[in-house]
């Protein structure tokens, strides 16, 4: 049975939030993604976890990575600048394995930009925004009822493999009032996963040691006899720093596999008329649901469109892209960017299909009729 | 089934909590709806908007393209967007894409209010449904401030013209919308408002 009720979608991520078991949220308020906080603020007392206005967002960030050492499970939201000023602390949480997610509700950029307005412009940054090599799992999705999966999801993740997840969703998703079938939302239907445990005496406890998954098994910090240490810097099993270069090199390459190894569970896209489909679309949140209707619109002037809407964006669905681009003629990637996820699929169609471009980055959205006249002009020139 | 529904006024109307409302309703009437608004604050001066669509099924694109019906709140609303024809429903777009964007289908219902508005629409293209929405409030319940609601109980019934004299949503479900969508103090205003716009609704309809 349907239980329909309509959720605004900055909410819908907050009440997700605490359905996953998030008790703790730290933050400085900022357009478009202030209701997360204001909806938290509300929401975690009553679940008995804590919520804090910190001094900015640096700090907050900060404080997400205490609590979760702590052993809580913890989250921050942040758009535009907020996300850059987090990235510091986004790579400690990398390095030291801090589970925790980050909502990053994207407008106009670049500085201060548009922020009132959408944008898909940290496509990259959300990868690729603090400094040194990594791999961090992130989730885009593209409608009300898909933030309360993807929240939840993101925790589950981020707890299993003890990473940080960026959490992306658009101006246009956050405010935006949709209808929600709760039914898949009551307790005992949500599948929750929490992070291990160490299973061994404290005087052979290694809180750096990984287990079979690359997952090492830390203990919430003040648990008795259970001693560990955190720290930026290259570390051995200890925690305690080390520039031994078989230690560093094994710390890198671990904390980079544990993520990808785990791709193919983690891959989840939509795939819309696809089996036919002659130009194929990649893209994902709001710009998505654009070109699902613009399928349909094609479809009806005769041009075999599909969607491909990626909603784990990193790590990307490498072979998915692959095996699109030669099943098909052409691939159009819009986006609300001036280029940026398309150098992914321009990377994992490796020169099988060509890869189109439709890009925009003043605020607006990309209309159905805007991806139809592309969609046409490349029918023209390639089927 | 999408039917897209576009509700303009002057700020501080309550465009937007109408917006809410309708689209509360549909859910409450077990239908998808999205609702998208302009971002801001427009308490004083400006023009205001909420949009809704509404469908049987999961809504792809979740903003306006094609209007099937549009309450128009103000003098100020009504000039915005009728700027030329066809009629240009999107006040921030540009000349040239207007029409492209956002338009209103022809059969449209459009809901004006009697003294605020006035209008000049061709009636062999729209169905426009004029009521003393705004004196209703005023005089009726003694409160100006929800013409908004008044105005959703006219649509409610004229929706009726568009679905073989069925309306898409029914009063109950726009009742139990409001409980849910207005502070608790403000909850019986808010339903005789609606059963008010109800009545002047049938009335204009009567009349049309």
């Amino acid at each position: 049975m349907a239980k329909l009720e309509i959720k605004y979608g900055n909410h819908a991520c907050a009440e997700a939030a605490i359905l996953a078991g998030c008790r703790f949220y730290a933050g400085y308020p900022i357009t478009p993604s202030s209701e997360i906080a204001e909806r938290m603020a509300e929401l975690l007392p009553r679940h008995g976890g804590a919520f804090i206005q910190m001094e900015d967002e640096i700090a907050s960030m900060a404080a997400v990575v205490g609590a979760s050492f702590a052993g809580a499970k913890a989250m921050t939201a942040t758009s535009g600048p907020g996300f850059s000023l987090k990235q510091e602390n986004l790579g400690y949480a990398f390095m030291v394995e801090a589970p925790c997610v980050v909502v990053n509700v994207q407008r106009g950029g670049p500085s201060t930009g548009l922020p009132t307005q959408i944008g898909q412009q940290e496509i990259m940054q959300s990868l690729w925004g603090t400094h040194g090599d990594k791999l961090i799992p992130v989730f885009y999705p593209g409608n009300v009822q898909e933030i309360m999966e993807e929240t939840i999801r993101a925790f589950n993740w981020a707890e299993r493999l003890r990473t940080p997840v960026v959490l992306l969703l658009d101006e246009v998703l956050g405010h935006m009032r949709e209808t929600v079938d709760m039914e898949q939302f009551t307790p005992d239907k949500v599948e929750i996963w929490n992070r291990k445990m160490p299973d061994v005496p404290p005087e052979e406890y290694l809180p750096y040691k990984p287990g079979e998954d690359d997952v090492p098994a830390i203990a919430p910090y003040g648990t008795p006899g259970y001693r560990g240490h955190a720290t930026g810097l290259h570390h051995d099993y200890t925690g305690f720093p080390t520039t031994n270069p078989e230690m560093c090199e094994e710390l890198i390459e671990r904390l980079i596999r544990k993520v990808k190894r785990n791709q193919p569970e983690m891959e989840k896209n939509e795939e819309y008329k696809l089996d036919d489909a002659e130009v194929a679309i990649v893209a994902f949140g709001t710009t998505a649901r654009a070109a699902k209707t613009a399928v349909d619109m094609a479809r009806e002037k005769g041009i075999k469109a599909g969607l491909l809407r990626v909603v784990t964006i990193w790590p990307s669905p490498e072979e998915t892209l692959n095996k699109l681009a030669k099943h098909v003629n052409a691939i159009l990637v819009p986006e609300l960017n001036m280029g940026q996820y398309v150098l992914e699929v321009e990377r994992c169609a490796r020169g099988e299909a060509p890869v189109y471009r439709l890009n925009r980055a003043n605020g607006k959205v990309i209309y159905p009729s805007e991806i139809l006249s592309k969609l046409e002009e490349i029918a023209k020139a390639r089927v | 089934m999408r039917y897209e529904v576009r509700v303009i006024g002057s700020a501080g109307q309550g465009s937007i909590l109408a917006a809410v409302v309708l689209a509360t309703a549909a859910a409450e009437e077990g239908l998808w709806a999205t609702q998208t608004a302009t971002y801001g604050a427009a308490m004083r001066s400006g023009t205001s908007l909420g949009d809704v669509v509404i469908s049987d099924q999961q809504i792809d694109f979740p903003q306006v393209t094609e209007l099937d019906a549009v309450i128009i709140q103000s003098q100020e609303a009504y000039d915005e967007m009728v700027k030329g024809k066809p009629v240009r429903l999107d006040p921030e777009c540009g000349e040239n894409t207007a029409d492209v964007l956002v338009n209103v289908k022809p059969g449209a219902l459009v809901i004006v209010d009697e003294d605020l508005v006035q209008c000049d629409l061709d009636c062999n293209m729209y169905r426009v449904v004029s009521a003393p929405i705004a004196r209703t409030a005023a005089e009726g319940l003694g409160r100006r401030q929800v013409m908004n609601i008044v105005a959703l109980g006219v649509f409610q019934v004229a929706t009726s013209l568009q679905f073989d004299g069925k309306p898409l949503i029914s009063e109950e479900s726009f009742l139990k919308a409001i409980e849910k969508s207005v502070p608790k103090r403000f909850i019986d205003l808010n339903k005789t408002a609606f059963q008010e716009g109800v009545k002047i609704g049938k009335a204009a309809l009567q009349k049309a």
